[in-house]
């Protein structure tokens, strides 16, 4: 059985820029307004870093907010991890995120390739059918969905967060088709011709040329499965289980009014971004970056 | 190699995720208690699991940051109650503040709890089982013992009264616990700067204009902005209950083709009260921040730097409580309560009644009977919670003795309030909605008073036949 | 008849090693989607006691003026947010793509916004856009002589100053969409065109835009589907009531009010009934726009050849 050879002539961009010298004006430009918007981005977050070290007499935030806290103080943090499991949250959020991240890694990509370069009756009709998952809100379908899980014995487990949004996850299977519709189909044919299984193919010939789009769907899933709040709220009903959006909305309701502080609420949610801007730094160094993929022909 | 490399971290990593989760089944599934006190079930094997769906409520202890006082976790109400109930095991199922309906809802028709959490806004006849069969059956608490033991406002709004179902009308879910009650309040110190007068403890609606009239403007001592008063859209119904502008209903089969329509709409269209009411809205929102409409305006409220003179948003005014409770002196000597307005009809307020009842799929429902009666009517569960979940509440009960917080002077003035000054009507959602879709438009001046009462009375005319569409009248 | 039936069970024999492949996916709609879906749909069609009425759910939702406007308003800030956000992310994504260095921190920072929760992100924003005189943006006006304006509660323009926010918290996930399929682009490309004597507008429309119609079609079919969803910022500024003056009245903040809200009556049939009105609305514009992207497609639709007449 003869392995495929499709392998893609990679050149480093790299190389080739070191030889140019001076920076064209362009490149600069772009600095310019890239910076200017990343400001824009970045003075509500050091407005929120400065009210969770801030301490004030009262349940609001700080106003007008300042961007040195007045009052310097870690009060606010230390009444987090007093009043809430906030490391038990933390832990339960990035199980349940690396398990939502395998199963879309491993499903999404399949399915993608499947609707792509696959020819198969209804192709087109089983397409749209998963992409409805997008068009039905998702709090209509909570209590009925919420039955189904529990009946299945997941409620109250990682699992039961995790499966139906893996199962439905009609957008990153949308994407993935679409960037798999730009790899050539001569790859599929080639490798019918060497006589590889379907999913010989799909492992050996596009799984590797799809590194951009895995890793930008491990970052927009890790995101998703963080905020995530109305799912694992209803599905968990014990604290020790609790995501860190859940954790969260426990301490800043209206009903019970004496836990919600806002200083509280900032600090939980900095202690909450830390970890996952972590996961951010290091899923980056997985993502191919500057890679061009030059003339595919055999 | 690498793509090897790649296959084998892949392989590890699903093998891992599901040993995580078979752990995650094993900590989860499963009835024990939350664990953090086991030490009276001793006799475990023979209690019964009773699940009660509360609201709110935390496991463990949590320390308020402004007041440093401790509240206990849900344990301690757990140990009290099977201390009262030995034959039951309790265990609390947390439902939190936000999006509290949809955890309840599918706790409850899932069949995750044997009792519930509401107030008088919910569709109780979904979720709960009518209570007077447990009455007919139980000698110690019959249907006579509820009328005379709790208060008319906590009475009135545990039977249940509404046009959806009007063959359930009188039937009795759930039992009171506490009853909520609403205060507006003052700034001492601006009110001091500009020279006006304070209000009476129970002002009227044109005391409330005149000084809001009075402290607009820029504050004589310091040169600051200042607004003469804030109200927010989403309560001025409840704050029209002291204006007269409603007729209490009394209807006893909730027969909505039986609604008599010039007495209880019609009067809208010729009302002088309804048109004083709306004309008040329309004066004090002048004297209001400007972002009113989006509900910001008010974040400097009980902070050292408030410019706003009368606070007439409840939902502002309910932090005040954890500062009184807290005896912080620099909120509570400058920010005074005071009550809400009433009129002829001497009521005023919006009748917020907590309950908790027997849910519709409960296991055991006599045990689950007796625990939401020991709740309701046991005085040292009652000073528990008063103490440790619902601190700013008042007793339903009419026999208060015994109940520590009533030795409060502001919740003793409170309770006394809703006991004489509550409305009382057998249904409010045929105006309220109505009226709520008019004040959207009136604050920002898009209609006078005398459009406004048009607009309401057209809609509580829509309303109604849309119910009898609805209910195939 | 039976000659067709018998043509399709033969070319699915032949092709049936695809199905196992899209198995998953297809189940789990079956079971999260579907099943849901047809319960929403019995649901509308009762009452809330639970006795069958047809249709009068759906006569008194479209008789109900707060429904019409709520879709008028989701339409509009739908509309309103596609067609800045998008040009806004192909904008940044593309400089992000060309600069040399930094592209990591700066994909960093677009992506802070989406992790910090809707509700602080209302609180600064109200703050930002504060109605007073002495609210930043206002401020800022007031130096070049405007007066101050209302924003968030002026109905006039709330709705845009709430796509302003929702653009600042979601570009970073269109970016980050747009920069993966930026990527495949080979960078041999900029340099023949370089060579050839293409300044960067050039080079932007001639190459970039072509190589990037997937992605851009991808993301324009599905910002349209979720801008139809919009509720978690609405929500956050204005709470249930959508004021000032319904102005941000969407359609899922309608449904919230009558299925899950304490200030509102609960109805959940006509909750249901409005429900399902959105999802047919969302079905009858992303196929319009499949449609509409579908034709120049087609040509690319069997894994497409790559341009070679650079």
């Amino acid at each position: 059985m003869s392995t495929i050879q499709a392998k893609p002539t990679l050149v480093k961009v790299s190389n080739i820029r070191k030889k140019e010298k001076r920076m064209p004006t362009y490149v600069l430009i772009y600095y310019f307004i890239l910076v200017l918007v990343a400001i824009t981005i970045i003075i509500p977050f050091i407005w929120m870093l400065s009210a969770s070290f801030d301490r004030v007499n009262t349940y609001e935030l700080p106003y007008p907010p300042r961007f040195i806290p007045a009052n310097f103080s870690s009060f606010n943090y230390k009444m987090v991890i007093t009043n809430m499991q906030i490391l038990v949250y933390l832990k339960n959020t990035i199980i349940v995120a690396i398990m939502s991240l395998i199963f879309q890694l491993i499903l999404t990509p399949m399915c993608g390739f499947a609707f792509s370069k696959g020819c198969f009756p209804g192709k087109s009709i089983i397409l749209i059918f998963i992409l409805s998952n997008l068009m039905v809100p998702f709090e209509t379908k909570l209590s009925a969905i919420y039955n189904i899980v529990k009946n299945m014995g997941l409620s109250n487990t990682y699992l039961g967060i995790v499966l139906p949004g893996v199962m439905t996850s009609a957008m990153f299977i949308f994407f993935m088709k679409k960037f798999c519709d730009d790899l050539p189909y001569d790859l599929y044919e080639s490798g019918v011709l060497d006589g590889a299984s379907k999913l010989r193919i799909f492992l050996q010939i596009y799984l590797p040329l799809m590194g951009p789009a895995l890793a930008t769907i491990a970052v927009l899933d890790v995101m998703n499965t963080w905020n995530d709040l109305l799912w694992p709220m209803i599905v968990v009903n014990k604290h020790e289980m609790s995501t860190i959006q859940v954790g969260l909305a426990m301490f800043s309701s209206d009903a019970s009014g004496i836990n919600r502080h806002a200083g509280m609420t900032a600090a939980a949610s900095m202690l909450s971004i830390i970890p996952l801007a972590l996961v951010f730094i290091f899923l980056q160094r997985y993502i191919v970056e500057s890679i061009a993929v030059t003339g595919i022909k055999q | 190699m690498k793509k090897r490399l790649l296959a084998c971290m892949l392989v590890l990593i699903i093998v891992l995720s599901i040993i995580l989760v078979g752990c995650g089944n094993n900590n989860s599934k499963g009835e024990s208690s939350t664990g953090v006190s086991n030490s009276k079930n001793a006799n475990n094997g023979k209690r019964e699991l009773v699940r009660i769906a509360w609201l709110g409520l935390s496991p463990n202890d949590t320390v308020d940051p402004i007041s440093g006082i401790t509240f206990k976790g849900s344990y301690l109400f757990k140990e009290l109650l099977e201390e009262k109930i030995p034959e039951a095991e309790i265990q609390f199922i947390e439902i939190p503040g936000t999006n509290w309906i949809q955890k309840m809802e599918t706790t409850i028709k899932s069949g995750e709890a044997d009792i519930g959490w509401y107030t008088n806004q919910v569709l109780a006849a979904e979720w709960f089982v009518d209570h007077r069969q447990f009455m007919a059956k139980d000698p110690e608490f019959t249907e006579e013992t509820f009328e005379k033991l709790f208060i008319p406002v906590a009475k009135h709004y545990t039977r249940y009264h509404t046009f959806d179902f009007p063959d359930k009308a009188g039937a009795i879910y759930g039992l009171p616990y506490d009853v909520a009650c609403y205060y507006i309040m003052y700034d001492k110190k601006l009110l001091e700067q500009w020279g006006v007068e304070p209000p009476s403890e129970r002002p009227t609606f044109k005391e409330l204009l005149e000084i809001a009239s009075k402290t607009t403007g820029k504050n004589p001592v310091t040169g600051k902005q200042n607004y003469g008063g804030y109200i927010r859209t989403y309560w001025c119904e409840w704050l029209g209950v002291g204006a007269d502008i409603y007729r209490p209903l009394s209807m006893s089969e909730m027969d909505i083709s039986k609604l008599d329509i010039s007495k209880y709409v019609d009067y809208v269209l010729e009302s002088e009260e309804v048109l004083d009411y709306f004309q008040f809205l329309i004066d004090f929102i002048k004297y209001c921040p400007p972002g009113i409409t989006s509900d910001s305006g008010k974040e400097k409220w009980l902070t050292p730097d408030n410019d706003i003179a009368v606070m007439l948003d409840t939902s502002a005014t309910g932090v005040y409580y954890n500062h009184y409770l807290a005896g912080n002196k620099e909120v509570t000597d400058r920010f005074v309560p005071i009550f809400l307005p009433i009129g002829e009809q001497g009521v005023s307020g919006f009748p917020e009644v907590h309950h908790v009842a027997v849910t519709y799929n409960a296991k055991n429902p006599d045990l689950a009977w007796k625990v939401v009666k020991t709740i309701a009517t046991d005085k040292d569960v009652l000073n528990l919670i008063f103490e440790h979940y619902s601190p700013s509440q008042v007793p339903a009960l009419v026999d208060t003795s015994g109940l520590k917080i009533m030795e409060d002077k502001f919740a003793k003035a409170r309770y006394e309030d809703r006991l004489q000054h509550s409305l009382i009507t057998d249904d409010y959602w045929y105006w309220r909605e109505p009226i709520q879709k008019v004040f959207g438009d009136l604050f920002v001046g898009k209609l006078t008073a005398e459009q406004a009462r048009q607009q309401w009375h057209t809609n509580m005319m829509e309303w109604i036949e849309n119910k009898k569409k609805q209910l195939g009248k | 008849m039976s000659n067709d039936s018998k043509k399709l069970i033969k070319t699915i024999r032949k092709n049936w090693g695809w199905y196992p492949f899209v198995l998953i996916p297809f189940v789990g709609t079956v079971m999260f989607n579907l099943v849901p879906l047809l319960k929403t749909f019995i649901d509308a069609m009762h009452n809330n006691a639970g006795t069958f009425i047809g249709f009068t759910n759906y006569e008194i939702l479209f008789n109900d003026e707060e429904f019409i406007i709520a879709i008028k308003n989701t339409v509009y800030m739908g509309a309103l947010g596609v067609c800045l956000n998008i040009p806004f992310a192909f904008i940044f994504a593309n400089m992000l793509n060309r600069i040399p260095r930094g592209k990591n921190l700066f994909k960093v920072i677009f992506l802070t916004p989406m992790i910090i929760s809707i509700v602080a992100v209302a609180l600064i924003f109200k703050f930002i856009f504060s109605a007073d005189s002495a609210g930043v943006i206002n401020y800022f006006l007031s130096l070049f002589g405007i007066s101050p304006k209302g924003w968030f509660s002026d109905p006039s323009m709330s709705r845009e100053t709430v796509i302003i926010m929702a653009i600042w918290k979601g570009i970073g996930y269109n970016i980050i969409l747009l920069f993966a399929g930026l990527q495949t682009i080979p960078s041999e490309y900029y340099e023949a065109a370089s060579i050839d004597g293409a300044n960067e507008f050039q080079k932007t429309t001639k190459i970039t835009l072509p190589c990037l119609r997937n992605t851009l079609i991808f993301v324009y079919l599905t910002s349209c589907i979720s801008v139809l969803k919009r509720f978690a910022d609405v929500y956050a500024i204005s709470g249930e009531y959508g004021n000032p003056a319904n102005t941000l009245l969407t359609v899922i903040l309608y449904i919230y009010k009558k299925m899950f809200s304490t200030l509102f009556f609960k109805d959940v049939g006509i909750g249901s009934a409005a429900s399902i009105v959105l999802f047919f609305i969302i079905l009858f514009i992303t196929c319009i726009n499949y449609i509409l992207t579908e034709e120049r497609e087609m040509s690319l639709f069997r894994g497409g050849k790559r341009r070679e007449n650079i």
